[in-house]
C-alpha cells in the first residue's frame, strides 16, 4: 500500500532508485501525469505486473532511458501520446526506426479519442492503442488487461 | 446557338449564289445582245455599202452613158460645121470627139460587162456607133473634094436615123440603170427600216436588262450594307459584353497561345492586349508555384479537359505585370474539331480573392478548432479519471473507516465526474461529426438497421421490448454516420418506452418524393409537441435527470448528420403517447 501524502513524484523515484540496478526493467510506463501515473501502477500492481516497473515523465527522458545502453530493453513500454518536451508519437518514431528497439512491444495509453492521433499511432507500428476510460473501475480493467496480456499471454520476440 | 448560325451561314451563301448567278446570267445576256447588235450592224453597214456601189455604178453608167451621148453629138455638130463651112478647125474636134467616143465606150462596156442583159443592146450601140463614125468620116472625106455631095448625104437622113438608134440605144440603158437603181434604193430602204428596228427592240432590251441589273445590284448592295451595319452593331455589342463584363475571359489555342481576351482580365493583370495576345503561353498568366502545380498534372487533366468538354473550377494563381499576384477560379469550354481535337478554348476567369481569403480563414478557424478539441479531448478528461479514480480508491483503501454517508458523498463526487466525462465525449462526438469528411455509400438500410438492433438487444440485456422492423427503402450517406443516426434514434426509442408495460418500436418507410424516407415510432411517455423546437438543439433536455438520463446531445448529433447528408428531420408525438421521429435521406 503506498502512502498518498508524500506527493505525486514519490512513485517514479521510488521504482527508480529500488529497481534500476537489480533487476532489468520489464514495464516501461511514459505519463506526465502522476494522478493517471498513481492508478497505473495501482492497477498493474493489484495484478502483480509492477515489480518491475519504472515511471518516466515525458517522452525525452523515455528516450534518454531506452538509447542508455547500460538499461536494456523493457518488456513492455506503456505510452501516453500528450505530454511536455517530447510527445509519445515522436518517442514511438524513434524506437520503431531503431533496428534494436523496434521489437518493443509498445502500447499508447491515452485519453484521446482522436481519430488522427490513432491513425499515425499505427502507421509508426505500435502495438496496442488503448484509449483510457475516464471511469475508474473500467480504467484499472483496462490497465490490468493489457498489462496481463503483454506481460504473460504474448510471446514476444 | 451553333445550329442558328449555320442556317443563317447556308441561307446567306444561298442568298449570294443567286446573286452571282444573276449577275453571271444579266451579263452573258447582255453581251450576246452587244455581239448581236454589233454583227446586225456590220452586217447592215456591208449591205448599205453594197447599195452604195451598185448606185455609184449606176450612176457611172449613167454618166458614162451621157457622156458617150453628148460626145457623138459634139462629134455630129463638128462633122455638120466642116460639111458647111468645109473649115478645117472643125475636123480636129471631131477627130477628138471619136476618140472620146471610142473610149466612153470601152468604159461603158467594161461598167456593163457584168449584166448579159446589156451585152446584146451593147453590141447594137457599138455598131451603130461604128457606123456613125464610120459614115462622118466618109462625110468628111466626100466633103474635102465635093462640098454639094456632102450636104447631099447629109441631107440624106442616114446620118440622122443612125443617130436617133444611137440615142434610143443609150436612152435604153439609161432608163433599165435608172429602173435598177429604182428597185437597189427601195431594197436600201427596206434594209435600213428592218435594221433600225432591229437596233431599236435590241437596245430597248439592253436598256432593259442593264436597269434591272443596275437596280438589283444596289438594292443588294444596300441590304448588305445594312446588314454589315447590323452585324457591326451586334459585334460592337458582343465584344463590349466581352470586355467589360465582369469576369475575365480568354482563349487558347491548341499551343496554349492566348488568342483573345477580354479588357476585365487584361486590368486585373495589369497587361495592355497587345503585350498577351499572341505573345503569352497559357503558363506565362501563371505565378512560378502556379505554373509548377499547373504543368505536373498538364497532360493528365489536358486529356480529361478534351474528353469532357469541360472542365470548372479549377483554382490558379495569376501574376500581375507589377509583380502581385490574383487567385483565380477558372473555367473552361473546349471547342473541338469533327475528331475531337482541341482547337481552342473558351474560359472564364473569376477573382477569387474575396473568397480564399475566406476559405483561409475558415480553415484558420477549424485548425483552431481541432486544437481546440484535441487539447479538450486530452486533458479534460484526465483531471476526472484523477476525481473518479482517488474517489475509488478512498472508497477501496478505506472502507472500514468510513460510514454510509461518507462514501454516499464520495460516490455523488465520482458520479459527477463520470457525467462530465460523458458530456465531454458527446460534445466531442458533436463537434466531430460536423467536421467529418463524409464518404458516401449506397447503404442498405435493413441491414444496417438490423445490425443496430442487434448491438442495442446485447447492451440493453435484460429489459423486455419489441421491435417491428418494416421493409425499409436503400439511401445514401456516410456509413458510420448513418449507423449513428439509427443507434440514436433507437435507442431513444428503447430508453422512452422503457417505463410503459409493453414497450413497443416499430421501424418503417414513409413515402417521399425523390429521397428516402424513415420513421422510427415508440409507445413510450413522448413529450409535449410545445417544446419541439427545443427537441434537435445540444443540451436541450425535455425530460428530467431524474426520470430519464442524457446528456441532450444525441438529437443534436441526429439531426446535424440528417442535415450533412441534405435530408430533414421532424417529430411528432404527444405527452404519454409516444413519439415518432421522420426523417429524409438522399435516395440512392
Amino acid at each position: 500500500m503506498l502512502p498518498l501524502d508524500k506527493g505525486p513524484g514519490f512513485i517514479s523515484r521510488y521504482h527508480k532508485i529500488e529497481h534500476m540496478e537489480k533487476k532489468a526493467v520489464e514495464i516501461l510506463l511514459v505519463e506526465d501525469n502522476p494522478d493517471d501515473a498513481e492508478l497505473t501502477i495501482r492497477s498493474l500492481k493489484k495484478n502483480n505486473l509492477a515489480n518491475n516497473l519504472i515511471h518516466l515523465e515525458d517522452g525525452q527522458e523515455a528516450l534518454d532511458f531506452l538509447f542508455n545502453e547500460g538499461n536494456g530493453n523493457p518488456r513492455l513500454i506503456l505510452l501516453d501520446i500528450k505530454m511536455p518536451r517530447v510527445d509519445g508519437i515522436e518517442v514511438l518514431r524513434r524506437l520503431k526506426a531503431d533496428q534494436r528497439k523496434r521489437t518493443i512491444p509498445v502500447v499508447v495509453m491515452t485519453s484521446s479519442k482522436e481519430e488522427s492521433d490513432i491513425i499515425e499511432a499505427y502507421q509508426l507500428g505500435v502495438n496496442a492503442y488503448v484509449v483510457k476510460p475516464v471511469d475508474f473501475e473500467q480504467f484499472a480493467k483496462a490497465v490490468a488487461e493489457t498489462g496481463l496480456f503483454w506481460m504473460v499471454l504474448n510471446q514476444a520476440p | 446557338m451553333p445550329l442558328s448560325i449555320e442556317i443563317n451561314e447556308k441561307r446567306e451563301k444561298a442568298a449570294n449564289r443567286r446573286f452571282r448567278a444573276f449577275l453571271f446570267v444579266s451579263g452573258v445576256v447582255i453581251i450576246v445582245l452587244l455581239l448581236l447588235l454589233t454583227w446586225q450592224t456590220y452586217r447592215y453597214n456591208e449591205g448599205q455599202m453594197e447599195t452604195n456601189r451598185w448606185v455609184t455604178h449606176t450612176h457611172r453608167v449613167l454618166y458614162s452613158s451621157q457622156k458617150l451621148l453628148t460626145t457623138i453629138v459634139d462629134a455630129e455638130t463638128a462633122n455638120r460645121g466642116f460639111v458647111i463651112t468645109g473649115n478645117d478647125t472643125y475636123l480636129d474636134p471631131l477627130q477628138r470627139a471619136h476618140m472620146v467616143v471610142r473610149g466612153e465606150l470601152s468604159n461603158l462596156e467594161s461598167l456593163t460587162s457584168d449584166n448579159q442583159e446589156y451585152r446584146v443592146v451593147f453590141q447594137q450601140l457599138r455598131s451603130l456607133i461604128e457606123r456613125k463614125m464610120a459614115w462622118s468620116d466618109s462625110v468628111v472625106q466626100v466633103r474635102t473634094s465635093d462640098a454639094s455631095v456632102a450636104r447631099w448625104l447629109i441631107s440624106s437622113q442616114y446620118g440622122k436615123k443612125l443617130m436617133d438608134s444611137i440615142r434610143m440605144a443609150i436612152h435604153g440603158i439609161q432608163e433599165a440603170e435608172n429602173g435598177l437603181l429604182r428597185k437597189r434604193s427601195s431594197a436600201s430602204a427596206a434594209q435600213v427600216a428592218a435594221f433600225s428596228q432591229l437596233f431599236t427592240v435590241t437596245q430597248a432590251l439592253l436598256l432593259f436588262l442593264v436597269i434591272a441589273l443596275m437596280t438589283t445590284v444596289l438594292i443588294t448592295l444596300s441590304a448588305r450594307r445594312r446588314a454589315s451595319l447590323a452585324l457591326r452593331q451586334a459585334s460592337l455589342e458582343i465584344s463590349d459584353l466581352y470586355d467589360n463584363a465582369p469576369s475575365g475571359y480568354f482563349s487558347v489555342n491548341a499551343s496554349l497561345v492566348i488568342t483573345n481576351i477580354n479588357q476585365t482580365l487584361l486590368k486585373w493583370l495589369g497587361y495592355q492586349r497587345e503585350e498577351v495576345v499572341g505573345k503569352f503561353r497559357y503558363e506565362d498568366l501563371l505565378t512560378e508555384e502556379s505554373k509548377k502545380t499547373f504543368l505536373a498534372s498538364f497532360e493528365k487533366d489536358f486529356e480529361a479537359y478534351e474528353r469532357n468538354g469541360s472542365v470548372s473550377d479549377l483554382e490558379f494563381e495569376y501574376r500581375k505585370k507589377d509583380g502581385g499576384s490574383i487567385p483565380v477560379m477558372v473555367s473552361s469550354v473546349a471547342v473541338l474539331d469533327e475528331d475531337g481535337k482541341f482547337i481552342k478554348s473558351r474560359s472564364s476567369v473569376a477573382d477569387y480573392t474575396e473568397q480564399k481569403r475566406a476559405i483561409e480563414k475558415i480553415i484558420q478557424l477549424n485548425s483552431e478548432l481541432e486544437a481546440f478539441t484535441y487539447s479538450v479531448s486530452h486533458d479534460l478528461r484526465a483531471p476526472l479519471r484523477t476525481i473518479t479514480g482517488y474517489s475509488q480508491m478512498i472508497l477501496e483503501d478505506y472502507k472500514e473507516k468510513i460510514d454510509a454517508e461518507q462514501m454516499r458523498l464520495v460516490t455523488t463526487v465520482s458520479n459527477g465526474a463520470r457525467r462530465m466525462a460523458q458530456l465531454i465525449d458527446d460534445l466531442l462526438e458533436f463537434s466531430r461529426v460536423g467536421r467529418k469528411d463524409m464518404q458516401k455509400v449506397t447503404v442498405n438500410t435493413n441491414d444496417l438497421v438490423a445490425s443496430v438492433i442487434h448491438d442495442l438487444r446485447q447492451q440493453t440485456n435484460g429489459h423486455v421490448y419489441e421491435v417491428a422492423v418494416d421493409d425499409l427503402p436503400e439511401c445514401r450517406g456516410d456509413l458510420s454516420l448513418l449507423r449513428q443516426v439509427w443507434v440514436n434514434l433507437l435507442s431513444n426509442a428503447i430508453k422512452y418506452s422503457s417505463k410503459t408495460s409493453r414497450p413497443s418500436i416499430r421501424v418503417h418507410a414513409i413515402q417521399e418524393t425523390d429521397r428516402a424516407g424513415f420513421c422510427v415510432e415508440d409507445n413510450g411517455v413522448g413529450f409535449d409537441m410545445k417544446h419541439s423546437q427545443k427537441l434537435f438543439g445540444v443540451f436541450q433536455r425535455l425530460h428530467k435527470m431524474t426520470d430519464f438520463e442524457g446528456t441532450g446531445v444525441g438529437l443534436a448529433l441526429v439531426k446535424r448528420i440528417i442535415d450533412r447528408h441534405g435530408g430533414k428531420i421532424w417529430a411528432d408525438a404527444a405527452v404519454g403517447q409516444g413519439a415518432r421521429f421522420y426523417f429524409t435521406l438522399p435516395q440512392n
